[in-house]
């Protein structure tokens, strides 16, 4: 191959590339930061260790592959929530609370998701940890043609239906928590880039929320486990948002 | 679980993961509330959680009309020391006027659009004066007519609601869990390997 050929090849504008979430593994991590995974956004608090940022990531990846497999993600967001639900709970995440999806009233006659999520997450946690929610989908919207972005838009919704999450990871005294809110909607318009999207009351979101905690003692028996599983999948599904 | 660490923090996990995954297979936890519950409770007795007796009973409210919060604080006056129902009153008023979400309280709550529906339980974890661990679970399930908004403080009508409540106190046998431990680990460790292995992504 000519050499002008080869570099016209490596100047072609083929789309953001996907930065890989492990670049940040070895930086020292100690403020709030956050990840996009496949369809979901993750907001983690201060405090949380690599190594439990790691196990929400891949746990998260996991449950949302395996319940690809089972059940239509956009079609039947119910069926696939519950696949999605049992995987987390196998690989030793204990349910501390849960409330099934129901209908959510939007408060205007316009408005986009940070709205629904705010909504989502406000009465669930406490005032302190919204920022971190607020900032991650701030981050997402603010980051165009990012590579986060290139990972979330195609999981998240298809047309004008869509399934995705966001949760919020925090750690206590060596205990990891997830707060995870479920959003699925059926809207009338073609949906292009989901956080910029408006929406109005035709649209339906339905929204449900999980707490769970994770059993270390069980979950550091899984953990090569789940790494073997998702092997290469890992890198190209994940991808850091830059935080303010 | 507040004030509970290290291996008893691990025995509360470890036999909250196993009663959760037994009852799941058996129940569905949001459709089947009251029998998903039993199958927990049940599981739990079997791995030397002591309880004198744990089942649903059906309860009528004195009044016309009654609000979940108040029921329930009159409910765990005999489960609760004075103490706890302090904070626990502390908790509800707190949400109230915050809707806010209390470490100490864990509500399971369910909403239903078509009929209304649900069931919650408060599961709080301590330690006794003797070190002795102890899970207060309080289990409620109530099928109404009304479309319930905010299942804590819904004004329910007592003659179109019938709610089941069960509230237990469980007390670790830690001398018999000991023998437990390693099969329990193993179990839910071994089984997780195989459950992963068999995945389909």
């Amino acid at each position: 191959m000519p050499a002008t050929t080869a570099s016209k090849i490596w100047d072609l504008d083929v789309g953001p590339e996907v930065v890989r979430f492990v670049a940040l593994q070895d930086a020292e991590l100690t403020g709030p930061s956050a990840a996009v995974v496949a369809g979901s956004i993750v907001a983690f608090e201060p405090g949380i260790s690599e190594q439990h940022r790691q196990d929400v990531l891949r746990s998260l990846l996991l449950a949302q592959l395996a319940a690809n497999a089972k059940a239509d993600r956009q079609k039947d967001p119910a069926g696939w929530f519950t696949a999605y639900r049992g995987v987390l709970e196998q690989v030793a995440w204990v349910v501390e609370a849960s409330a099934a999806a129901a209908r959510y009233q939007p408060p205007f006659a316009k408005f986009t998701l940070d709205t629904v999520v705010n909504d989502a997450f406000r009465p669930k946690i406490l005032a302190e940890q919204l920022p971190f929610v607020t900032a991650a989908i701030a981050a997402f919207r603010s980051d165009q043609n990012s590579g986060a972005e290139l990972v979330f838009e195609c999981p998240s919704h298809s047309g004008g239906i869509g399934n995705f999450q966001v949760a919020l990871a925090g750690e206590e005294d060596g205990a990891v928590t997830l707060r995870l809110a479920q959003i699925s909607f059926n809207a009338p318009q073609h949906v292009v880039r989901l956080l910029r999207e408006e929406f109005t009351k035709t649209s339906q979101f339905r929204v449900g929320f999980l707490v769970l905690s994770m059993n270390e003692e069980v979950f550091a028996r899984l953990r090569p486990a789940i790494a073997a599983k998702l092997q290469d999948r890992f890198d190209g599904m994940v991808a850091p948002l830059q935080l303010p | 679980m507040d004030g509970v660490t290290g291996q008893q923090k691990n025995d509360v996990l470890n036999s909250c993961l196993l009663a959760q995954l037994a009852a799941n297979v058996k129940f569905n936890r949001e459709r089947q509330p009251v029998e998903w519950s039993s199958q927990y409770g049940t599981v739990l007795m079997n791995i030397a959680w002591v309880v004198p007796a744990f089942h649903f009973r059906t309860v009528r409210a004195s009044g016309q009309r009654f609000t979940m919060d108040q029921l329930i604080l009159k409910l765990v006056q005999s489960l609760l020391t004075p103490d706890q129902i302090s904070k626990l009153t502390e908790v509800i008023e707190a949400m109230k006027g915050l809707e806010g979400h209390d470490r100490r309280l864990v509500i399971f709550e369910r909403n239903s659009h078509g009929r209304s529906d649900g069931n919650f339980q408060f599961n709080s974890v301590g330690t006794s004066r003797d070190n002795t661990l102890q899970m207060k679970f309080s289990a409620y399930a109530f099928d109404t007519n009304t479309t319930v908004t905010n299942v804590l403080w819904f004004s329910f009508s007592s003659n179109s609601t019938k709610l089941q409540v069960s509230t237990s106190t469980f007390v670790l046998n830690e001398s018999v869990f000991a023998r437990l431990r390693d099969p329990l680990l193993n179990k839910l460790g071994n089984r997780g390997i195989d459950y992963i292995g068999g995945l389909e992504i």
